[in-house]
């Protein structure tokens, strides 16, 4: 198996200024990321919430390469540094040899293409796979034309493939500023600017510039539902007062083909999580995010996270500059590590502060419950309403209406009620093709206010390999040796002849089937 | 002191099944688990009931569990996704076809109807399977349900009945005086109790051993995945190709099998549960069985540490000494044989005895084995897949 010094992953802005720097340092570096994306892949909601309608130039695979690529200048000069770069190239999974996994001889990374999969062993590791979504979902969220913020940028910017002229978006932090902001640049009309706080979130400055270009600010509302048959075709806003309950008779709708959901952006922990980096709850930093050290290296001593994927704070949104020197911190601690020698760092980048974004969000969600109600989807996948998620109601293809109510999440001992692999286990939210990527947040947030707990309170769910859902075929180990096919296991092992307790040795060598 | 009728260690579906049945009898029972509620090997199984027809010791209780398992929703009050959908074994090399047809004896002794098929009958039941089937041995009976749901719903029908389950609490010693168990020590204090169920998976030696009793056990890693939803494609529970599968009703293909790691476990700790990249490997066996659901994505992977016997056979006893002290283990197919072995757990609890047949489940079986059985069949910790 090829073994790498030192791999990067993720070529946006952080993890191209570790590749770059570590290159310039004089390590070998190879720089993956799963961009640019087949339509299949992005159909799934993943990374980003790109929503149900994709432009059909995304399945010409030749002209998306070329934009994708063509638009990340620092990619570029990752290339000209001998960075090898994997791009279109995502990494599914992430093991290491440790209590109960001890035969594995090194750590590694599970990567795949449309094609095939396989694996990489490494000294060092980066990741830098920036920030998810953040969503909450509102009466035809579903229609196309919804989308997440990062899935707007990515396909207003990188893949020049939105669909669509005229975009509502909804919050006023920094991301739904700086998303209004692009949109205009790519000649996209932003409708409105939907805020149910009472105040604009995001930076002064930047709100009174879009102000200038003529996009209206709408404070102090949410939105109620998306309209439209095939597509979205409006929204319906109401006035919300500051405990967020909607004000009689002041609905309005707004003629749009696309509404952006701009709640909020969470650090991309799944990779951090499957390496076994521990992640702690940081309000300032978006949430649940991993616990770093200066030089941003993880609790395992050659995994590092850098960029968004290490957290979101609200400044990072508008100056890029941040998280490129986390990367370039994150490579020269490689470096100083693999003996180079590195200046000593200057003091520790401040983790800047504003407001949490989960704070925001679950304002907004209080906002949408009191004028969307309970019955709404939380969980496309797996269609569980708000309601049925806290009411742990089972699964509606078990049609077993007629047996007991459990009593809600508050009826479950205090350990379950704060896990959410426990509600996702009995209502299925999460458990879906997006692999939890469109419910996630939602669900915790509602979890912490029907348990009145603090979200730092609640165990998030579990991420599992792979983080893509991946078919067989690609997944489908090719390398498998001769000897494994031999030896394949069948549960369990023969055992020897004369052990006590057999009827016959026999017997127990065909007992297979459980496991 | 808190007192109880009965005290069961660990909320595995087993301990659960045991606290429900006794509830049912009006008996006080706490449920301790030092983590939550079907954390463990119970929330991770792939959810088959075996008939065990390969193992005459077994056979009754299976029976007497599938009985239970068809009442179970309606008696429990919550959906376990029970599917009495038989079982086919496949086979597609010769060699694995000669098994097939070596056991199938041994299951018509046990009194279980199977048949032996060709490849095309194999077909007919899971169309999807490889035209490379060479054949199948098929039983009518038996079935598969979900475990995390099935384990919840002893759980919420254990409560409801009265009964308490105290998660992250950890049964950390037993206090014995005259010969009889009096409490469970825990870090919130003791509870008394005549009665300890010892029901703690792959920590059953462990508590075991705080009353001075030996149990053989082998805690072993496995790795299970599944598929995204499909439309129905069969219903039995499927063993062959080196896998066991099976669809659930959601339509997710839940598979697992191959390599295995042995561990050690501790008593208060979490088991690590990694994943390793034999995913990719368990993956390929998939699509070699289902070769039209290759491009199918998957949407996850677990892994579970679980409890191996000596003989891959229960042990289900309430000991002469200490007096109250039940031991209840079942090697790795404890999920099936749940609900029948609560029953009898909850009969020698109160009656001394047990209605539903466990001869031969006893200790007394490994009286002579040797202490080093571990070492001998390489199955201590790190020793993997041989
Ligand atoms: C991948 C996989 C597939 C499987 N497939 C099947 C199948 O198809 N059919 C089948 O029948 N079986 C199957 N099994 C096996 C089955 O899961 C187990 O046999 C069964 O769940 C055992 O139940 P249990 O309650 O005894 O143990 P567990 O579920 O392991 O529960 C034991 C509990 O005890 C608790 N505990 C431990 N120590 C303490 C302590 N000191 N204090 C308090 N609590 C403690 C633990 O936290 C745990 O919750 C499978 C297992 C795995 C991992």
């Amino acid at each position: 198996m090829a073994k790498e010094q030192l791999i990067v992953v993720g070529a946006g802005v952080a993890g191209c200024a570790a590749a770059l720097e570590a290159a310039q340092l004089g390590l070998k570096v190879t720089l993956i990321d799963e961009h640019p994306q087949g339509l299949q892949a992005m159909s799934l909601d993943a990374p980003y919430f790109y929503g149900a309608r994709l432009a059909a130039v995304l399945d010409d695979a030749a002209t998306i390469g070329e934009r994708v690529l063509g638009a990340n200048e620092p990619l570029l000069e990752c290339l000209e540094a001998g960075v090898e770069i994997l791009t279109g190239t995502c990494i599914w999974g992430s093991y290491r040899p440790g209590a109960n996994s001890t035969h594995l001889a090194a750590p590694q990374l599970g990567l795949a293409d449309g094609e095939r999969s396989w694996l990489i062993e490494y000294d060092h590791l980066i990741l830098a796979p920036g920030s998810r979504d953040l969503v909450l979902s509102f009466p035809g969220w579903q229609l196309p034309g919804v989308l997440g913020a990062n899935g707007a940028a990515a396909l207003l910017d990188r893949y020049q493939a939105l669909s669509g002229s005229r975009m509502v978006i909804l919050g006023s932090g920094n991301i739904a500023l700086r998303t209004a902001k692009l949109a205009l640049e790519k000649g996209v009309t932003v409708a409105a600017l939907v805020e149910a706080a009472p105040a604009i979130r995001g930076d002064a400055a930047l709100a009174a510039e879009l102000a200038q270009a003529g996009v209206s600010f709408h404070t102090g509302h949410t939105i109620e539902r998306a309209l439209g048959e095939q597509e979205v075709c409006a929204v319906r806003l109401v006035a919300v007062d500051a405990a967020t309950n909607p004000v009689r008779d002041s609905a309005q709708e707004i003629a749009c083909d696309t509404v952006c959901m701009a709640f909020g952006a969470v650090p991309n922990v799944e990779l951090a999580s499957l390496t076994g980096c521990r992640i702690a709850f940081d309000a300032a930093r978006g949430g649940w995010a991993p616990v770093l050290d200066a030089s941003f290296r993880s609790s395992i001593a050659n995994v590092y996270v850098a960029g968004d994927g290490a957290g979101v704070a609200e400044p990072m949104h508008l100056d890029p500059g941040i998280a490129a020197e986390q990367g370039r911190r994150a490579a020269r601690a490689v470096a100083a590590a693999e003996g180079r020698n590195v200046a000593a760092e200057g003091e520790a980048l401040a983790v800047a502060g504003g407001d949490s974004v989960l704070a925001a969000a679950g304002h907004w969600l209080r906002s949408l419950v009191k004028a969307g109600g309970m019955d709404v989807v939380v969980c496309q996948c797996e269609d569980v309403t708000r309601r049925e998620l806290l009411e742990v109601s089972p699964p509606k293809y078990l049609n077993a209406g007629n047996l007991k109510s459990c009593g809600g999440v508050g009826a479950l001992p205090p350990a379950s009620r704060n896990s959410q692999d426990i509600l996702k286990r009995m209502t299925r939210a999460g458990m879906g093709h997006c692999q939890g990527k469109r419910c996630r947040d939602q669900v915790l947030l509602l979890l912490a206010e029907a348990a009145g707990t603090p979200p730092a309170a609640l165990v998030p769910g579990s991420y599992r390999a792979p983080v893509r859902a991946l078919p067989l075929s690609v997944l489908w180990a090719g390398e498998e040796t001769d000897e494994m096919r031999r030896t394949w296991p069948i549960w369990l092992h023969p055992v020897d002849e004369g052990a006590p307790g057999y009827a016959s040795a026999k017997a127990m060598e065909s007992g297979r089937g459980e496991g | 002191m808190e007192k109880a009728d009965a005290v069961v260690i660990g909320a595995g579906i087993m301990g659960l099944s045991a606290g429900y049945w006794l509830a049912q009898r009006g008996a006080k029972v706490i449920v301790l688990d030092k983590g939550r509620v079907a954390w463990e090997a119970s929330g991770r199984a792939t959810g088959f009931l075996s008939l065990r027809g390969e193992q005459p010791l077994e056979a009754p209780l299976a029976a007497a569990a599938e009985t239970l398992w068809s009442t179970l929703d309606e008696r429990l009050g919550y959906p376990t996704e029970w599917l009495p959908g038989g079982r086919l074994w496949v086979a597609l090399e010769p060699d694995r076809l000669a098994e097939l047809r070596d056991i199938c004896p041994q299951w018509q002794a046990a009194g279980i109807p199977v048949q032996l098929l060709d490849g095309a009958g194999a077909r007919a039941i899971a169309p999807c399977l490889s035209e490379q089937t060479l054949g199948g041995l098929h039983t009518t009976r038996g079935g598969h349900a979900n475990p995390q749901r099935a384990s919840q719903a002893f759980a919420w029908a254990f409560r409801d009945s009265g009964g308490a389950i105290r998660e992250q609490t950890p049964a950390l010693g037993i206090t014995v005086a005259g010969g009889k168990v009096r409490a469970v020590q825990t870090p919130n204090g003791s509870i008394s109790t005549p009665v300890v169920i010892n029901c703690a998976g792959p920590q059953v030696g462990l508590i075991a051993a705080m009353v001075g009793v030996t149990v053989p056990l082998a805690p072993v890693r496995l790795e299970a995945m599944v598929t995204v939803p499909l439309p129905r494609l069969f219903d039995v529970a499927m063993v062959g190709h080196g896998l066991s599968l099976r669809q659930t009703r959601r339509g997710n293909i839940h598979f697992n099998g191959g390599p295995h790691e042995w561990v050690d476990v501790d008593l208060t700790g979490e088991p690590a549960k990694p994943g390793t990249p034999v995913i990719r490997n368990i993956a390929r066996r998939l699509a070699e069985l289902f070769p039209s659901l290759a491009n199918t994505p998957v949407l996850r992977s677990w892994s579970g540490v679980l409890e191996v016997t000596p003989d891959q056979t229960c042990i289900i006893e309430r000991l002469a000494a200490p007096d109250g002290m039940i031991i209840a283990t079942a090697s790795g197919h404890g999920f099936g044989l749940a609900p029948s072995i609560g029953q009898a757990i909850c009969d020698l609890a109160l009656d001394g005895r047990s209605q539903v047949p466990i001869d031969g489940l006893g200790l007394d079986r490994f009286a002579k084995l040797d202490p080093g059985w571990r070492a001998l069949r390489r199955w201590t910790a790190g020793s993997y897949n041989t």
